[in-house]
């Protein structure tokens, strides 16, 4: 059992190192904790070589998370073997980023990382959510080995983006152009347009019951009247048009030909009533 | 005749060829020594088949000047001397640092015996060297040799996705049971400035990988973690806002020939790749003109009105293999801005007629916003790799004319209609008053003209008696 136990880990660690020689480096039983505050373990386990984690254990700043091994130059564990490379990975399973924490050497060959509240803090925090944990240890005279733990659950509030820019394709903005005014029906505004155009119907009634007849049509006054119906035809026109300019030009060419045939017009009706 | 002077030769005869850079040929190689540019004779070299003119100067050199009257002595600097605490006379971090502002391109290469010099000029570009006698060190990727190993010459193969900089091998997906390209790295590890998009670390550690101190030698002293995984830094390249290219390097060891020629190694190729890269053999993006204009009637006014519809236009072209050649991508956009930007969309490419033409046009019909005032039409095209394209243009967009606006709204019809009443009503009236006599004075008027006819009666009557 125990052989084919240590050729099953020398097949993972040759998996893991992409083609590398046989690591030579052993590890003993990995233990790992997380505790809560009240010093209750939420999660103890004691992993054997390539075991994993059983569970996702939930890391926060009141949970310590630690981890303690032996390293060993002989899969038999008999000689501790002092790492020139110990150190616990931790890499964020969806942005790829990654978290290193550095193993201390107790005794010999024993090694142990802990993720207190302030490492907690300062490097897990920022970015919660789920990251792998592997165990990368190295040696000149032994090589390497890369043990990959298991997951943990790292629980925190996303930090704020940093205001970098990032070259590539950046999202389109459509710009929304203001919504057209809302009218009333056609039906209404006909309606209230027949109201308007009343009074003038009004008008002509009233003249006829008060016996407003019109004489014969003096041609001075016909002049006159052309004229002033001339001014009301460019008001229209600028309404239409709204061209300021030559409607002023229209207006000061008219002018002398209204003065005159006003005072014209004027003076022989009150020649008239004379 | 030794091999150096074989180079210089060398040098000399190919000095007339022209180069493939796009932004010059000449450059300046500074070394420890003249002798000692023969471990690079092989890098050297490429850089001679490829045209370019090659000075190569001992760092020590006092004649070494990279500006002379206020122009550019050359084009391109490579450093290959990490250890040297000053160049030519008395150059310091801040002469290369404006030889880069200039427009010039430079490949630094470090060591672990790296100078405070070279430590100060990768600060100025985001880059952080480790300190001083520690090396790059991988226990799993390493270079084997006759049973030998060394854990410092690591085999790294973490590339940095960046097709405009590294040739498809490096960059690209592999094809099934295509082995990982691996470069052989011996030297310096660095940090880089993860925040800036200018820097791109082309070639990092593996999980692995680790700064630390050589086998037997003291370990630093230090609670945190070593520098490893993806935020070591082995090679990274650095582009200005002003399209100068730079290159760091942290070994100088990984452009000799001793590691260019290693079987099973990628170096020379990735070498060159950096190299052309830097020297602007490759990637160089630039606009050859743009434009915009009414797409009504083709025109461009001086201002456009709110809301009108335009069209705008940019042509592109990229150098690689000595030539133009038009730049094709599905990424390239264009934004209307007032201190925010209004309208960002992406241009299509407008096919071109001309098959031999050197660039491609890219074209965005733009409905322009309904808000007035100085706007700027941008194209700020920046992708790793590729030079910068960043082009503006000032336009004023004016509110609608006077008569611009909808008229003959149906629900003015009253006020219309009320005007019309009102003037012609005014009219009738002044026609009424012009043409009618009022009945009253009709009648005041019959009975003075009875009263004048009886005056007359009684006058002819009085002459008559």
């Amino acid at each position: 059992m125990r052989l084919l136990r240590a050729v099953f880990a020398s097949a993972v660690g040759l998996c893991v190192l992409g083609g590398s020689s046989l690591a030579a480096i052993h590890v003993g039983p990995v233990h790992v904790k997380v505790m809560e505050r009240t010093g209750d373990k939420q999660v103890s386990q004691t992993l054997e070589y390539p075991q994993k984690l059983a569970s996702t254990p939930k890391l926060t700043a009141s949970t310590p998370f630690s981890l303690a091994f032996t390293a060993f130059s002989d899969a038999s564990h008999q000689n501790a073997l002092a790492l020139d490379q110990a150190l616990v990975v931790m890499r964020h399973a969806s942005t790829g980023d990654e978290v290193t924490l550095a193993g201390k050497m107790g005794a010999h060959g024993s090694y142990r990382v802990d993720v207190a509240r302030k490492q907690f803090r300062a490097q897990l925090a920022g970015q919660p959510g789920k990251y792998t944990v592997r165990l990368v240890l190295g040696s000149f005279d032994q090589g390497a080995l890369v043990y990959p733990v298991g997951e943990v659950q790292v629980a925190g509030k996303q930090a704020r983006a940093a205001d970098t820019v990032v070259y590539g394709r950046r999202e389109e903005i459509r710009h929304r152009f203001g919504e057209p005014q809302k009218m009333p029906s056609v039906l209404v505004s006909l309606a209230f347009a027949v109201l308007a155009a009343a009074p003038l119907g009004a008008l002509v009634a009233a003249w006829q019951r008060m016996g407003v007849r019109v004489r014969s049509v003096d041609g001075a006054a016909a002049g006159f009247l052309a004229l002033v119906a001339a001014y009301m035809a460019l008001a229209a026109a600028y309404w239409v048009g709204v061209r300021l300019l030559p409607t002023l030009a229209y207006v000061l060419a008219l002018a002398l030909p209204t003065y005159v045939a006003g005072q014209r017009a004027l003076s022989r009706r009150r020649a008239a009533k004379q | 005749m030794k091999p150096w002077t074989c180079l210089a030769l060398a040098c000399a005869l190919l000095g007339s060829t022209n180069a493939k850079s796009a932004s010059g040929d000449r450059v300046l190689v500074l070394v420890p020594k003249v002798e000692s540019a023969k471990h690079y004779s092989k890098f050297l070299g490429s850089l001679e088949t490829r045209g370019f003119e090659v000075s190569i100067r001992a760092a020590s050199n006092t004649s070494v000047a990279l500006q002379i009257d206020g122009e550019r002595a050359f084009d391109h600097a490579v450093l290959l001397a990490p250890a040297a605490k000053k160049f030519g006379d008395g150059l310091g971090p801040l002469d290369f640092t404006r030889f880069v502002d200039d427009g010039g391109n430079m490949v630094v290469a470090a060591s672990s015996e790296l100078s405070d010099f070279h430590r100060k000029l990768a600060a100025q570009f985001g880059v952080v060297f480790e300190p001083r006698s520690t090396w790059a060190i991988d226990h799993a990727n390493y270079m084997k040799q006759n049973n030998a190993s060394d854990h410092k010459v690591v085999a790294a193969s973490n590339f940095a996705p960046a097709p405009a900089i590294l040739s498809p091998g490096f960059a690209g997906t592999l094809a099934k049971n295509q082995q990982k390209p691996a470069v052989y790295f011996k030297g310096i590890a660095h940090k880089y400035d993860v925040a800036n998009p200018q820097l791109v670390p082309l070639l990092t550690g593996a999980i692995t990988t680790y700064s630390g101190k050589d086998k037997g030698e003291k370990p630093i002293e230090n609670a945190n973690a070593p520098l490893n995984g993806k935020s070591l830094g082995l090679v990274s390249v650095f582009q200005t806002r002003s399209n100068a290219r730079v290159a760091f390097a942290g070994s100088t060891a990984m452009f000799s020939d001793a590691l260019l020629s290693k079987r099973g190694g990628d170096n020379q190729r990735f070498v060159e790749d950096v190299a052309k890269w830097t020297m602007q053999e490759k990637s160089v993006l630039r606009e050859t003109g743009h434009r915009h204009h009414l797409s009504e009637t083709g025109e461009q006014p001086s201002h456009y009105r709110v809301s009108n519809e335009i069209v705008y236009e940019i042509d592109l072209s990229v150098y690689r293999d000595d030539a133009w050649h038009p730049y094709v991508a599905d990424d390239v956009q264009f934004e209307a801005i007032m201190l925010d930007p209004y309208i960002r969309t992406t241009l299509n490419r407008t096919d071109s007629t001309l098959s031999a033409s050197e660039t491609a046009t890219y074209h965005g019909d733009i409905k322009l916003p309904d808000r007035y005032g100085t706007f700027t039409f941008r194209v700020n095209y920046k992708r790793t790799g590729y030079s910068n394209v960043d082009v503006k243009d000032t336009v004023a967009i004016w509110p609608l004319r006077h008569d611009g606006y909808p008229r003959f709204l149906s629900a003015a019809y009253p006020y219309y209609t009320g005007s019309f009443v009102m003037v012609i009503g005014f009219l009738a009236l002044c026609a009424v008053w012009l043409f009618s006599d009022e009945p009253e004075n009709t009648e005041k008027a019959a009975a003075a003209a009875s009263k004048e006819k009886s005056k007359a009666k009684n006058k002819a009557k009085n002459k008559s008696s």
